[in-house]
């Protein structure tokens, strides 16, 4: 009987754990609110529109699983930084990634250069990128022309956790699917050292 | 859900700031020395946000009100003359349609102070002036986008104020702006920033007076 009563708690603790999912904080933007109202709160959302679609990034945590997470990958060798953000366009995959050189980000502490750092994307050098999913092949657009702005960039106390936020746009365009125009875009993010933050 | 909005109304009450509570103080001290006559009031918002083309497709919803009033004659040889008090509980807002419809409710806890004219028996104009603090809305963290102290004028008429129930309507129109907010353009610069969105709103509804006939709070 005492077996029993275990495993119906452990049954019911691993259901609430996989019910209770911490979501990113989605407040609609007041003036459009199909994208997320710019924040710099840690409120771990991302929007934009990719010519006329809206383009979100929730992060969507479940048991043992995570969805829309971004993810900040570095190489020393290249001095380069890949910021990536998942997200949707009506449930389908799509990605916006941004390759950045000659930051000199090297450690998690390095993200602070970032601060009110305004990037111009050239296509070549520092591009921003669409990736998404057709037919299970993951197809990337070719380096875009824009800009990325990290406006705010703060430690929390242990800092294991950090908060990006900032606004982007540019245009790019692909074989398959023409021009892309990647236009208001935002994003507020809480990155992890351990978990988001990758060096190669 | 009726027994939600009113907890909601009458726990307000408590939430007044000082200056708010002391206005109210204010109207029953005066009260209390005239004749005054205390009704129930409810019905429809035609509401919408007065901006700078700001918003995209954006269209009135219509909500609705509620509470109280307290109508008073301070002045005896002037009895078309009075003045009137209100406490509602008051839904404005808005809706956009873009891909999908958005709607925008704000509820906001009012005080009208009014001054009425009665040229006819059956008929009063009145102005004044309505103050409302924003309580809540539908959508979330609404109390740190939205400014949360609204000014507005007020301007409208009532039939057969003298019988147990009474029709009026009116419009308020807003004065302050909602929105402090940037101005982002498409490739994320950050160009300005907005002081827009500011309320205007029909209201209609009926009146049943408490007491059908001028009560005296003290003889």
């Amino acid at each position: 009987m005492k077996r029993y009563n275990l495993l119906n708690n452990l049954l019911l603790v691993c259901t609430m754990l996989t019910l209770v999912s911490c979501e990113g904080l989605f407040i609609p933007d007041p003036i459009d609110p199909r994208l997320p109202k710019y924040t710099e709160n840690g409120n771990n959302v991302a929007g934009a529109f990719i010519n006329d679609e809206s383009w979100k990034s929730v992060v969507s945590y479940g048991f043992m699983t995570a969805s829309d997470k971004p993810t900040i990958i570095t190489s020393d060798i290249n001095d380069s930084l890949v910021i990536l953000f998942e997200g949707n366009i009506l449930n389908h995959y799509t990605a916006i990634e941004f390759h950045l050189t000659g930051l000199n980000i090297h450690r998690f502490e390095d993200l602070i250069l970032l601060k009110n750092r305004k990037i111009q994307l050239d296509g070549l050098t520092n591009a921003g990128v669409i990736r998404y999913d057709n037919s299970r092949d993951y197809l990337v657009s070719n380096g875009g022309i824009g800009q990325i702005y990290i406006r705010y960039v703060t430690f929390n106390n242990l800092s294991d956790k950090v908060i990006l936020s900032g606004t982007f746009g540019f245009t790019t365009n692909d074989t398959a699917s023409g021009n892309k125009e990647v236009s208001y875009g935002r994003f507020d993010y809480v990155f992890s050292k351990d978990s988001d933050f990758h060096i190669e | 859900m009726i027994l939600t909005y009113l907890n909601c109304f009458f726990s307000s009450i408590f939430k007044l700031k000082r200056i708010l509570l002391s206005l109210v103080g204010l109207v029953f001290i005066s009260a209390y020395t005239s004749t005054a006559q205390v009704a129930l009031m409810g019905g429809l918002n035609y509401a919408n946000e007065r901006n700078n083309n700001l918003l995209e497709n954006q269209k009135p919803i219509v909500a609705y009100h509620f509470g109280a009033s307290i109508r008073y004659y301070p002045f005896k040889k002037r009895s078309n003359i009075s003045l009137q008090n209100e406490l509602i509980f008051n839904q404005k807002g808005y809706k956009q349609v873009l891909d999908k419809e958005y709607v925008f409710h704000f509820n906001y806890i009012s005080l009208p102070i009014l001054i009425n004219y009665a040229p006819t028996e059956n008929f009063s104009i009145n102005a004044g002036f309505e103050f409302s603090r924003l309580l809540s809305g539908n959508i979330r963290r609404s109390s740190e986008t939205y400014n949360y102290f609204d000014i507005g004028l007020v301007s409208g008429f009532s039939c057969f104020d003298k019988q147990r129930i009474s029709f009026y309507s009116k419009v308020t129109y807003g004065l302050l702006p909602m929105l402090d907010y940037y101005t982002i353009d498409k490739m994320g610069n950050f160009t300005g920033k907005i002081h827009d969105l500011i309320n205007i709103c029909l209201s209609v509804g009926i009146k049943i007076n408490i007491y059908n006939e001028k009560i005296q709070f003290i003889k």
